[in-house]
């Protein structure tokens, strides 16, 4: 096969050609047998060192993954090898849950809202402390007038979707502290899906406190493992003591 | 996005672009660690495991890597929202083939993934085949061959990072470890290739 041509199909797979050589060198590949090989062939190479590069960079990023994230890795590749261990363990916390149980019979969900649940601080960044408005419901929140804020809200006919993301925590908390549980949920899934990345830690675990106030055991078990789960979450700590705990 | 995030992010897209491994490496690690739980966080909450997120953020990351090496490529938004948006269209994919959709709570289009390259990244046959083929090529062509197709290194630079005395003999690495692949492709399964 002629250069020119191995070159024409090089600058093709490297997306060199113009629309017009590209109908030409196609148009020739249909009615020629050697140029349509020559075009699989440098396809295939080209997919070739593609390949390489991708496997090779999923190594470099298995290595990354396990220096940054070491438990991970470790409890997923060793579980079978570790396994008499994971059983010593299991029984460990059976047995630790049950003495754990007798010594907390009255250990109602109000206790455990007492040591975990605290609202939280209401500090507005510069932008939104200069607006009026915004200040008016940051007091009435840190003043604990939690009525007063969702009736300030409400009575103003504000769309949620105006508000800063930590005023409308502000509002789910809020929510919270005057026992409209679902309305909190609303709002926490309303902030959720705004992808503020800066609240979602607070917005995971006020979802577990409403779940706490609710007596919900069930939901409040998975948002708290969906916490756990997460290695630098702010409230994993949190999680986990409480998770122990019911 | 703010100047200090602009810059930070300047910064790593010309790392990633780097020829120098540890660079390279630096600004894999910074854009590991500062995305990683977020993708996490979302895969987790949308019926998926923890070894799910980790196959899928590796996924973003290696398709976001593909698009950062060709020189037109611009990043609108920040790294992290490009890696979110690619994780979340990829694990959209996955639950669509598996055809558990309804569950999820949010449609999320934003960064558009070729099919092709999702195609790429899967075990099929394909790949297993390249694997098979690849243990007849010595280490030396597979590093030319990864740095001129998937890094989309000029044959100057390929110089440098081999450590070749000059472009020239890049070049010829380079026709050699084609001709070896060439003969590979030829002598195993063309009919077959031919029709995938």
């Amino acid at each position: 096969m002629e250069d020119n041509i191995k070159k024409l199909i090089e600058d093709y797979h490297d997306g060199l050609l113009g629309e017009e050589d590209k109908t030409k060198l196609l148009e020739m590949a249909e009615s020629n047998i050697e140029i349509m090989k020559e075009l699989t062939i440098q396809k295939h190479i080209m997919n070739t060192g593609e390949y390489i590069g991708r496997r090779e960079l999923r190594l470099e990023l298995d290595k990354i993954h396990e220096e940054l994230y070491p438990n991970e890795i470790r409890t997923s590749k060793n579980k079978t090898k570790y396994w008499p261990l994971y059983l010593l363990l299991a029984i460990a916390s059976l047995v630790a849950a049950f003495f754990f149980q007798q010594r907390n019979v009255d250990n109602s969900n109000e206790s455990l809202i007492a040591i975990y649940y605290t609202p939280m601080e209401l500090n507005l960044g510069k932008r939104n402390a200069n607006t009026q408005q915004f200040k008016e419901l940051t007091l009435l929140y840190n003043a604990n007038k939690y009525d007063k804020l969702i009736a300030e809200v409400n009575s103003k006919n504000v769309s949620i979707n105006e508000l800063p993301s930590p005023i409308l925590l502000a509002l789910a908390v809020s929510n919270i502290e005057t026992k409209q549980y679902n309305e909190a949920l609303l709002l926490l899934n309303n902030l959720e899906s705004r992808e503020d990345f800066n609240i979602q830690d607070e917005i995971d675990w006020y979802r577990s406190m409403t779940y706490l106030h609710m007596n919900n055991i069930s939901e409040l078990k998975s948002s708290l493992k969906k916490i756990i789960e997460l290695e630098n979450h702010d409230y994993r700590r949190q999680a986990i003591a409480l998770f122990n705990q019911i | 996005m703010t100047e200090a995030a602009e810059m930070n992010d300047v910064n790593t897209l010309k790392n990633l672009r780097s020829n120098i491994k540890k660079e390279r490496n630096d600004a894999l690690k910074d854009v590991y660690a500062s995305c990683y739980e977020y993708v996490k966080r979302y895969i987790i909450s949308n019926n998926g495991t923890v070894t799910d997120a980790k196959d899928i953020f590796q996924d973003a990351i290696i398709i976001m890597y593909e698009k950062v090496q060709n020189e037109d490529f611009k990043l609108t938004c920040t790294f992290k929202t490009y890696l979110y948006s690619i994780s979340k269209n990829i694990w959209l994919n996955k639950l669509r083939k598996k055809g558990s959709i309804i569950q999820l709570e949010v449609e999320y289009e934003e960064v558009d993934i070729d099919s092709n390259a999702l195609e790429k990244l899967e075990q099929n046959e394909l790949n297993k085949y390249y694997e098979q083929l690849l243990d007849q090529v010595d280490t030396e062509s597979q590093k030319v061959l990864r740095l001129y197709y998937f890094e989309k290194k000029k044959m100057k630079d390929i110089a440098k990072i081999m450590g070749y005395a000059n472009e020239q003999v890049a070049k010829n690495k380079k026709l050699r470890s084609l001709k070896k692949l060439r003969a590979l492709l030829f002598n195993s399964q063309l009919k077959y290739l031919a029709h995938k």
